[in-house]
Order: C-alpha cells, then sequence, then structure tokens
C-alpha cells in the first residue's frame, strides 16, 4: 500500500496557503495570515520557525501538523460530513472520545495531540481510561454500541480487536504523516504505532552489565528477580524467548515453560511501582521492564540500568487505531494524522518517554540522552508475530499458571 | 419452648396480611432484580459454556471444560480454596476486632468524641482501598515495620520467617483492614441501642467488665454480628485491591483470577470463574443465614 501517493512535495507547497487561511480563520487571527504565509513557507528548511509557527498560534510545539493534515483533507480524500472548504472536518459541538491507559500516556496526549487537534477542528476530546485489557474488554462488550472512536492500546490488542471486526481500515489519503512513519510502526490497514519502546533487562547499582536473556538464571540472581506477571502484555514473548534459549521455538513452548519454572522470583511484577519499594529495600537486584518505565522508576530513585540483550530486547509498539460504528470517523483520522506529524510526535514522545514512531521526529530537549530515536535501537530489538501471540496468549497463560506459577510461591 | 412456635406463626402470618396476601406489591422490585441481577448473571453462565472466541480457532470445545477444569486443576482448586481461606479468615478477623472498635466505641460519655473516633477508623472508606494498600506495600517490603511484625509472629502459628509481600498473609491483612470499616458502620448503631442501665445493672451486681461485655452485650447484639459477618464475609471474598497488590498472582483468589483470564483473552473461563465467585459467596451467605435464623429462633424462644 503506498502511503504518499499524491502527497508530492510541490502539493504540499500548493496548498499551505489554504491551510494557513483555514487554520488562522479557525483561530480567529486573520489579520496574521499574512505572517503565518510568511513562516509556513520556509517550514520545510527551518525547524525553528515551524516552532515559531506555533509559539504565534499559541498551541505548543505540534500545529506544525496540519500542512501536511490539510493537505491531505484536500484533494483527493473523500470529504467528511460537516467538513470546511479545506476539507478539515468541522468538529464544533461534537466530542471525540479517545481510549488510552491513564496516566503518562493519557497526559502526553492531552497535553501535545488535543491542543493541536481542538484547534483545528473545534472538537472536544475525552478519554476513557484503563489498562490495556479493560478497554480491549469493554470495546468487545460495546462491540454492537461502541463508546470510543479512537483506540489506543498494544499492538496485540488492536490486532484481537481488529479479529473481532471492532475497527475499520485506517484511511491513509486521510492520514498523510503516516507516510512519515517508520515501518516497523505499521500494523496496516487497521493501525498505526506512534512509538516504540524496548523490553530488556535492567539491574542494580553494583551489578555486572548483564549481556543475555540467559543471565536471569543465574544462581547469584535467584530471589533477586522481578519477573514479569503471568498475564503481561510481554509474558508470552518472555516466554518464546526462554523457549528459543532452551532449544524450544514459538511453535515447542514446552522447554520455554520448564526453563520459567526453575527461576526463582522476588517479585511479579505489571509496571514498576509495584517493584520500586523492594528495590530500594535491597530485595530486587534484577529486573526484566522496559526502558521507558525505567525512566519513571529512577525518578523515583530506583537507580537501575538498561541493557540490551545479546538475543534483543522484545519490542512494544503502542498503537493508534480507529473504531467501527461511530459517527466520528472523520475527526478520528484527524486525530490520528496530528498525533503522527513530526512535530506532535517530538513533543508526545518527550512526555510519553518512549521512541518516536515518525522518522522525521527528533529527541526533545528536556529528555535528551534519556530516549532514544527508534532508528538507533531498532537493531537491538525484535518484532513478535503479534497475530501469533494473541491466537495462543490464552492457552499459554493457562500453562504457566498450572506448570509455572506453583514453582514461583 | 412451646409457646415459641406459636407466636413465631403469628409474626408470620399478621406480617403477611400487612405486605399483602397476593405478594403482587413486592413484583417491580423482583422485575427490577431480575434485569440488573439474573439476565446478566445468565449471559455470563451462557459465556461461560461457549468456545473462546479470542483463542486458539482449532483448540478442542467441551461445554462443561471450564468447570470440569476449574474444580479438578490443583491450581484452580488452591484458588477457590483459597478465595474461601482468605474471605472466612478475613471476614471473621474483622468482626471480631470490629466488635471490638465498635464495643470500645460506645464506652465513650460522650457521643461527640465517639463520633469522632468512629470518623477516623472508617476513613479509609473515604479514601479507597487503593490508598491502604500502596501503604501496606510499603510496610512489607525487607525490612519494613509490617515485615517486621508479621515475621515475629510467624512462629506462633509453625510458620518461617521470609518474603511478607506478596503472601496470603499480607493480603489477609489487607483485606482486615479494608472490610472492618464497613463492620463498624454495620454494628456501631445496634450497639448503641444496648441499654446502658443494663451494663450498670450487671457491673452493680458485681460482674466483672468483661463477663458484662460476653453475658450481656454480645447476645444483644447477636443478630448485628450476624448481619455484620454476611457483609464481612461478603466483602472480603469479591475484595480485589489488595488481592491483587497484596497476594498477587502467587496467590490468586477468584477475583484476581478472573481480572487475569479476562486480560489474557480467555473470557469464557473468566465467565465460569465469576459463576463459581457468586456461587460462592451464595452458599456462604445461605450457611450464614440459616445459623441467623436458627440464632434468632433460639433468642425468641428464651
Amino acid at each position: 500500500m503506498s502511503l504518499n501517493g499524491s502527497q508530492d512535495a510541490s502539493r504540499r507547497l500548493g496548498e499551505r496557503d489554504e491551510w494557513a487561511q483555514d487554520v488562522a480563520t479557525r483561530l480567529g487571527s486573520s489579520t496574521h495570515l499574512a505572517q503565518a504565509r510568511a513562516i509556513l513557507g520556509g517550514w520545510a528548511t527551518a525547524a525553528g520557525s515551524r516552532r515559531d509557527v506555533l509559539k504565534w498560534l499559541g498551541i505548543g510545539a505540534g500545529v506544525a501538523a496540519a500542512p501536511t493534515l490539510l493537505a491531505a483533507c484536500g484533494g483527493d480524500s473523500s470529504p467528511a460530513a460537516g467538513a470546511s472548504a479545506t476539507g478539515i472536518p468541522d468538529g464544533s459541538g461534537r466530542t471525540l472520545s479517545v481510549s488510552v491507559w491513564g496516566g503518562e500516556t493519557e497526559r502526553a496526549f492531552k497535553e501535545t495531540v488535543e491542543p493541536v487537534f481542538r484547534k483545528l477542528t473545534g472538537a472536544k476530546v475525552q478519554y476513557d481510561t484503563g489498562s490495556g485489557g479493560e478497554r480491549f474488554n469493554k470495546l468487545l462488550a460495546q462491540a454492537s454500541a461502541p463508546t470510543v472512536d479512537v483506540f489506543v492500546n498494544s499492538g496485540e490488542n488492536v490486532f484481537q480487536a481488529n479479529r473481532q471486526g471492532l475497527l475499520v481500515d485506517i484511511d491513509t489519503r486521510r492520514v498523510p504523516n503516516a507516510a512519515d512513519i517508520a515501518d516497523w510502526a505499521k500494523l496496516f490497514p487497521y493501525g498505526i504505532s506512534y512509538g516504540l519502546v524496548a523490553f530488556g533487562l535492567t539491574r542494580a547499582a553494583g551489578v555486572p552489565a548483564l549481556t543475555s536473556w540467559s543471565d536471569l538464571w543465574r544462581p547469584d540472581f535467584a530471589g533477586k528477580l522481578g519477573l514479569p506477571g503471568i498475564g503481561h502484555t510481554q509474558m508470552p514473548m518472555f516466554l518464546i524467548m526462554a523457549a528459543e534459549l532452551n532449544g524450544g521455538s514459538e511453535s515447542d513452548i514446552d522447554p520455554g515453560l520448564k526453563a520459567l519454572a526453575k527461576l526463582d522470583p522476588a517479585v511479579l511484577q505489571y509496571f514498576w511501582g509495584e517493584w520500586a519499594d523492594r528495590a530500594k529495600a535491597g530485595e530486587v537486584s534484577v529486573v526484566p521492564e522496559f526502558n521507558y518505565s525505567l525512566l519513571g522508576a529512577n525518578d523515583a530513585g530506583v537507580g537501575f540500568t538498561f541493557d540490551f540483550p545479546q538475543e534483543k530486547a522484545i519490542a512494544a509498539d503502542n498503537t493508534m487505531a480507529i473504531v467501527k460504528g461511530r459517527p466520528n470517523e472523520d475527526l478520528a483520522h484527524v486525530f490520528l494524522d496530528v498525533a503522527f506529524d513530526a512535530d506532535v510526535q517530538t513533543a508526545f514522545c518527550g512526555e510519553w518517554l518512549g521512541s518516536p514512531a515518525n522518522v522525521k521526529a527528533t529527541i526533545a530537549p528536556k529528555v535528551a540522552g534519556k530516549v532514544p530515536l527508534a532508528a538507533d535501537i531498532l537493531d537491538q530489538v525484535r518484532f513478535f508475530d503479534l497475530g501469533k501471540i494473541a491466537t495462543k496468549r490464552a492457552e499459554w497463560t493457562e500453562r504457566l499458571n498450572s506448570e509455572v506459577l506453583p514453582s514461583w510461591e | 419452648m412451646g409457646v415459641t412456635p406459636r407466636r413465631s406463626r403469628g409474626a408470620r402470618a399478621s406480617t403477611s396480611h400487612v405486605i399483602g396476601g397476593s405478594g403482587l406489591s413486592v413484583l417491580p422490585a423482583v422485575i427490577a432484580f431480575a434485569v440488573a441481577v439474573l439476565v446478566p448473571a445468565a449471559v455470563i453462565f451462557h459465556q461461560s459454556l461457549q468456545p473462546n472466541p479470542l483463542g486458539d480457532p482449532s483448540a478442542p470445545h467441551d461445554t462443561w471444560g471450564n468447570y470440569h477444569r476449574l474444580l479438578t486443576d490443583p491450581i484452580y482448586r488452591d484458588v477457590l480454596l483459597r478465595t474461601l481461606r482468605v474471605s472466612v479468615v478475613g471476614g471473621i478477623a474483622s468482626v471480631v476486632i470490629g466488635l471490638a472498635l465498635v464495643i470500645g466505641l460506645t464506652a465513650f460519655r460522650r457521643r461527640e468524641v465517639s463520633s469522632v473516633w468512629l470518623f477516623l477508623l472508617v476513613a479509609p472508606i473515604l479514601s479507597g482501598p487503593v490508598i491502604t494498600v500502596l501503604g501496606w506495600m510499603g510496610l512489607f517490603v525487607e525490612g519494613g515495620i509490617g515485615y517486621r511484625v508479621v515475621n515475629a509472629l510467624r512462629p506462633l502459628w509453625g510458620g518461617t520467617p521470609g518474603r511478607v509481600a506478596e503472601t496470603e498473609i499480607a493480603m489477609t491483612i489487607g483485606t482486615v483492614h479494608f472490610v472492618v470499616p464497613f463492620i463498624v458502620l454495620t454494628l456501631y448503631p445496634i450497639a448503641r441501642t444496648v441499654s446502658k442501665d443494663l451494663l450498670e445493672a450487671s457491673l452493680t451486681l458485681g460482674v466483672p467488665p468483661v463477663r458484662t461485655v460476653f453475658r450481656v452485650v454480645l447476645p444483644l447484639c447477636r443478630p448485628g454480628i450476624l448481619a455484620a459477618s454476611i457483609v464481612g464475609l461478603a466483602m472480603a471474598m469479591s475484595a480485589f485491591v489488595n488481592a491483587r497488590f497484596l497476594g498477587g498472582e502467587r496467590n490468586l483468589v477468584l477475583t484476581t483470577l478472573v481480572s487475569q483470564l479476562v486480560n489474557t483473552f480467555n473470557p469464557t473461563l473468566a465467565a465460569a470463574s465469576s459463576v463459581l465467585l457468586v456461587g460462592l459467596g451464595l452458599l456462604l451467605v445461605a450457611v450464614y443465614g440459616r445459623v441467623l435464623s436458627r440464632s434468632v429462633r433460639r433468642e425468641a424462644a428464651r
């Protein structure tokens, strides 16, 4: 599938004036139209100027999303109901409902994507928060009458939602910023990931660098491990890794189950808050964890270090999708496009702490040196077949309960 | 004894007359109950017999397979037994502690003082279970106060010192902390109805205070204690937050098992587990109801 199709540079430039006029009108700042044109004329070459535009518009780092957004909404895309002359749907009096994790992710959406989206469309945004599993099950239970428009979840949950027929295919003509999204982030046609995080090995100060997942079985770490819980998002991948280290594979999981039963965890955990206190108390010294979660843990004084194992860390991509059967499909496409804009991505990932999926995004200065570019860690992470894992998760969880959990008590 | 059955029958006849012999007056409540409770329960029961729509489509399906697994697989049998154990131990401990607190509260001469203490006792309800559970998680880390106290007490029941976080005892302590305020709220109004004259009469006649509590206060509070026990058992059985964070997956109970299964694409086994949870709850309440009615009959006979 071609992502950029008609998104050639000349068309973008041709429609920029139209965009500037539209944005200015919407913002009630028509007197600034000339200024907008002048600044936008050089946006492609001067990142600083783009940010000036954003400052002028007073809506944060992401408004530069709009040129490509407008380019998409005009031209060959089918205009949505209530669309303006330039193709941006009119969201006045409408509310877009976004299903998302509470906490950092919700905050990142609120602070970076929402202001741009609101200014462009006039629509309000409301968030339906909860764990990935809760929100997936809610979507499943409300299949005949869904209450959310945009579904933000793990790639696996988005895959399952699509398999259950709950999502629409994303119309990439209406999400032109998808052209700048890296291949690993495309769960086409129904999902696009906004960022990458790595699930690898973390260790306490004083523990030498860890080089392999097999280090977890070292006798000196017995009783000192913070392992993912049985229902952890990354548990099936962790199980496959354990199987492969012991002669098994994705289709021969038995060696993995036997190996995991030999581990001696101090804590089973789902997020860093569950092991941070015990790490500080010296009970836990090695934890398989997400790189971005570790930043939060270290801010809380844990003082752990992240290592990429030689077998590679487990890639986790958080994905956006559009729910079927809702009246706001047009607004949902705009919301996705704003979220995938390079500058919005830079700002978003500065809050969320994962690596941006847009190849043109950069690392926000405030997290420089802490958050890597996806391109810099791509050869150190491994992507798994989400379809196979989604199909096998229920069975493997039951086997983990029966064959591994009793050894961990 | 001969008088009691007649009095009891008379009371039933009189009540029946007041609410209407046909029972039609309770029909709206019955319909509301059916719609709000039985219909979702029937949906969940039906779901528990279906093949897992999110699982491997090639996996064989047995209609009663989920129940068979839950009742025969050792890990799930352990979950059922642990649920029962934590509910009964946690529920009873909560009632005992709640009762002691309520008796202490009623001992204050000035009602304003007992009201302040009552507010402090039930304050955890206002903050919700998450805050208190987070507090316990901090106390149970190695070297924490909770860790040291539990390990000092463990030899009393033959336990060995060690990890406290993610254990059944940590979960039970959290459950008691969660349930006690509700027990206090249930018992306090009943305990306040016990006439001070009776207590003073008992004490004046030379009965020691502790014996007065057992011979006067407790018998008069008995219906309240049994009602509070049902509340305690039901809440301990359905408690989730403390089970999830203080017991963890190494000490699964039915609530945390349901959560785990729902989050791992296994809604049909989760549905079967929910049905068992409701069934176990109803069984416990039925047993208590029986004890309650016997006790009330015994009281009436005196």
